[in-house]
């Protein structure tokens, strides 16, 4: 059996870590300046849309301390109580490696609808935690018009990922039949 | 994580569910921790929030920069469309402006010997930092932007923020390289200010909507829709005069202003260094 090249190995890292790169690009593009008035309140939340699709399609390339540091990044630049996002976030992922046997082998409807389910839900949670911090805690109609436009956004991205996923497994087998010659 | 690949999914070995579950355990108790620290305003907290911002805020500006380019690009090819126009009013506010630079002058002089002769001690000087708005994050539940200065150009907590319009917020946090602004609309904002018209002070207070409201203001209050609030420079921490808004609505004694930053439009922000 022949032995994987440098190479080879190297691009296998490069696959390995490449949802973790694209949540990381989402994260950075969500906390970025967008110049559009008002957008800044009701962004939607691009880095859920990855950490799901990743979570339940190949739950090894989007690990748990990942999904904590991203909360802890964006806790630190959004200016909200550090921890929060991290918890909210490993309540994501718990929730959906819970029922993920169920729904990897649903159809899209049934993966869109659990993610708008989980979105709401850890929506709800960050709202409680952060009625911890604020004794008026508001803008409930924008956190609304933020989750509608999180939901709207994800058939698009899943699409996109969908086709990546598919080049990369295409680019394992490759790389590993290769090796196996 | 060890894993082991089945027909459908991927699961865990048996013998390192152990080792999975112990990170796990352990993650949620520290997300726990670092949430009862924030909760008690623990300073190793806003050190770690603030050492986390420096590090990713150059990403950030990379990742924003495509934003920035068509940004950029609008408001040059809006400009374009408006030249002559604008020429116009540019040449006109320029007589007008040289005329009040020359009272302005006048009065500079005239104050400056006015202080000679009462022998006036200046109670503080000013200095400024330039920074650039690298995150306007404000969330549905916060309103907050980190800027692209810190401790190392010698920025300081409480430090208001100003743009060409006026004023944006005070710092909260410093980190080396960036610091927290928070917005005049957050929920924790309060900011003394003045009615220029009905010379009524009162607290502008955060309501975390487009439109803060001011507070300890007597029933019989003559504030005016079109009013114009500046800071009234009482507390210390804002100087006096700094333009903050205008009175948008006067309803049952709760007085609205429409702040006349726009965050969300602006580049580049001015922290202004007010030692007494």
């Amino acid at each position: 059996m022949a032995m994987v090249s440098s190479v080879q190995r190297l691009e296998l890292t490069f696959w390995s870590m490449l949802p973790a790169f694209i949540t990381l690009v989402l994260t950075a593009f969500f906390l970025s300046t967008k110049h559009i008035p008002g957008l800044e309140h009701v962004m939607p939340l691009l880095p859920s849309i990855p950490i799901f699709y990743w979570g339940m399609v190949h739950a090894r390339e989007m690990p748990y301390w990942f999904v904590f540091v991203l909360g802890m990044i964006m806790d630190a630049v959004m200016g909200l109580p550090m921890g929060l996002t991290s918890l909210v976030y490993m309540a994501f992922m718990l929730l959906l490696h819970a029922q993920r046997k169920y729904i990897h082998r649903e159809g899209f409807v049934v993966k869109w609808g659990y993610f708008a389910i989980l979105l709401a839900a850890t929506g709800s949670l960050n709202w409680f935690g952060l009625a911890l911090f604020h004794v008026q805690p508001e803008g409930l109609g924008r956190a609304f018009v933020q989750w509608i436009l999180t939901v709207c956004c994800y058939p698009m991205m899943h699409r996109m990922f969908d086709s990546l996923y598919e080049f990369i497994n295409m680019r394992r087998w490759y790389i590993l039949n290769s090796i196996s010659r | 994580m060890a894993v082991k690949k089945t027909r459908n999914a991927y699961i865990l070995l048996p013998g390192k569910q152990w080792y999975y579950r112990a990170t796990l355990s352990m993650m949620v108790r520290l997300g726990i921790a670092l949430l009862i620290m924030s909760k008690t305003n623990n300073p190793n907290i806003s050190r770690l929030r603030m050492q986390i911002s420096d590090t990713v805020a150059p990403v950030i500006t990379f990742v924003g920069r495509p934003m920035d380019t068509f940004y950029d690009a609008g408001v040059w090819i809006s400009e374009m469309m408006s030249l002559r126009e604008q020429n116009v009013m540019l040449k006109n506010q320029n007589v007008e402006l040289l005329q009040w630079q020359n009272a302005a002058k006048s009065m500079e002089a005239e104050n400056e010997s006015l202080r000679k002769l009462m022998n006036v001690v200046s109670s503080h000087k000013t200095g400024y930092t330039t920074a650039r708005v690298v995150s306007d994050v404000s969330g549905p539940y916060i309103h907050s932007a980190l800027i692209s200065g810190g401790a190392g150009d010698g920025i300081k907590k409480d430090e208001p923020v100003v743009s060409e319009s006026g004023l944006m917020g005070r710092v909260i946090d410093v980190g080396e390289s960036s610091s927290r602004v928070l917005l005049l609309n957050d929920i924790n904002s309060r900011v003394p200010v003045i009615a220029e018209h009905a010379q009524i002070k009162s607290i502008m207070v955060g309501n975390n909507t487009g439109l803060p409201s001011l507070s300890y203001l007597s029933s019989d209050n003559k504030i005016q829709i079109g009013d114009r609030i500046v800071t009234s420079g009482d507390g210390g921490i804002f100087p006096k005069g700094i333009a903050v808004g205008v009175v948008t609505s006067v309803d049952d004694g709760v007085v609205s202003v429409q702040p006349f930053v726009e965050p969300s439009k602006v580049e580049y922000v001015t922290v202004v260094d007010y030692s007494f």
